[in-house]
């Protein structure tokens, strides 16, 4: 009989070998779309995997064990839990009040203005900094730019945003800003933006005076 | 007598409880893996690393104390053998992958795949930590 740190143990090794067997898909065969089609064998050793470890379970609870009459929950335990649950949430809201982007409006690309009238000066750097961005995309994003002949030179981390339309700038000296969209619109006259889809709901461009940005 | 079976009695619903909760990592694990497989952000493997992590070092503690809980000493020292071996096994893998990783973040200079090697090598370690332990208290 299968055990079930040995079955989890098991699965540990199928899900390695399932990262191992992308990353080689993608980096050396660049075969991205036989990596889609590694959902079905992904969903059917997971289903296999529930299937033995339910069973697993129901045997090994219904076993003939001592049936010890105990409080379910401790107070120490409760309050524990309650303390590591409000210490997640707390941080959420900390961290989403603080870090607020504000709104903001472009001029022509060139100065970004915000609400109090303060102006950033938006210069575009050097054409080695111009693929900055590229790093920053998904592979299937990255390769569809390269095959424009865009070069890939530098590095931009990849921003995880959950919140609404959000601009992300990054100027020369490196300072980041964040902006929400949600009260402006964007005007694109006058410019052309290159995107790229990096999801179905999100997108990044390229604006010429800004050395990152990506609006999602 | 009756502390010995209440002790028993903790330490399996222990083990059933990290069991269960190994298997809820691995379950999340695959839903961030799924949605690598759907949108090829590499960020989902992180956070699949992450999960899988998780659910590794509660199977494996879950191992550590219903090894402890067994009586007969030879039993426990087949067991454990057996335990350190599958460890090792999956410990080698996680550090295989690491260095896969390691060397495509050194290469790209990619800071997320740095972050799969580290958490690949931590779980590795973490793996053989645990076997040594068993090792130890099987002796």
């Amino acid at each position: 009989m299968v055990e079930t740190w040995k079955l989890n143990n098991l699965f540990k090794l199928f899900l390695l070998s399932f990262i191992a067997v992308f990353l080689f898909l993608i980096f050396v065969l660049n075969n991205i779309v036989a990596s889609r089609y590694l959902l079905i064998v992904l969903v059917a050793g997971t289903v296999t995997y529930l299937v033995i470890s339910v069973r697993v379970n129901a045997r090994a609870t219904g076993s003939p064990t001592v049936p010890e009459p105990r409080p379910l929950l401790t107070r120490t335990s409760l309050l524990a839990i309650v303390v590591i649950v409000s210490l997640f949430v707390s941080s959420y809201f900390i961290v989403r009040t603080l870090t607020a982007p504000s709104a903001f409006h472009l001029v022509k690309f060139q100065y970004l203005v915000l609400p109090n009238g303060t102006a950033f000066s938006m210069s575009p750097l050097q054409p080695n900094d111009e693929c900055a961005w590229l790093e920053s995309m998904n592979i299937t994003a990255q390769q569809r730019a390269k095959q424009q002949g865009l070069p890939d030179c530098d590095f931009v981390s990849w921003y995880h945003r959950t919140s609404p339309p959000t601009l992300f700038l990054e100027f020369q000296n490196f300072t980041e800003f964040a902006f929400n969209l949600n009260s402006t619109g964007v005007r694109t006259t006058g410019s052309e933006l290159l995107c790229f889809s990096l999801s179905s709901q999100s997108f990044q461009c390229w604006m010429p005076p800004a050395t990152v940005s990506h609006l999602k | 007598m009756d502390n010995t079976s209440a002790s028993r009695s903790k330490v399996e619903s222990t083990v059933r409880f990290y069991n269960l909760l190994s298997v809820v990592f691995f379950v999340l694990a695959v839903i961030s893996l799924s949605m690598l497989t759907l949108y090829l952000i590499t960020d989902f493997i992180v956070l699949a690393l992450g999960a899988m992590d998780i659910g590794t070092i509660l199977n494996a503690v879950s191992r550590m104390i219903s090894l402890r809980n067994i009586q007969d000493v030879n039993e426990r020292q087949r067991k454990g053998v057996t335990t350190v071996k599958f460890f090792h096994i999956v410990s080698y893998a996680c550090f295989v992958i690491a260095a896969i990783v390691f060397g495509i973040a050194l290469n790209g200079l990619a800071t997320d795949y740095a972050v799969m090697g580290l958490e690949l090598t931590g779980c590795g370690t973490i793996l053989r930590a645990v076997s040594r332990d068993i090792q130890l208290e099987g002796v």
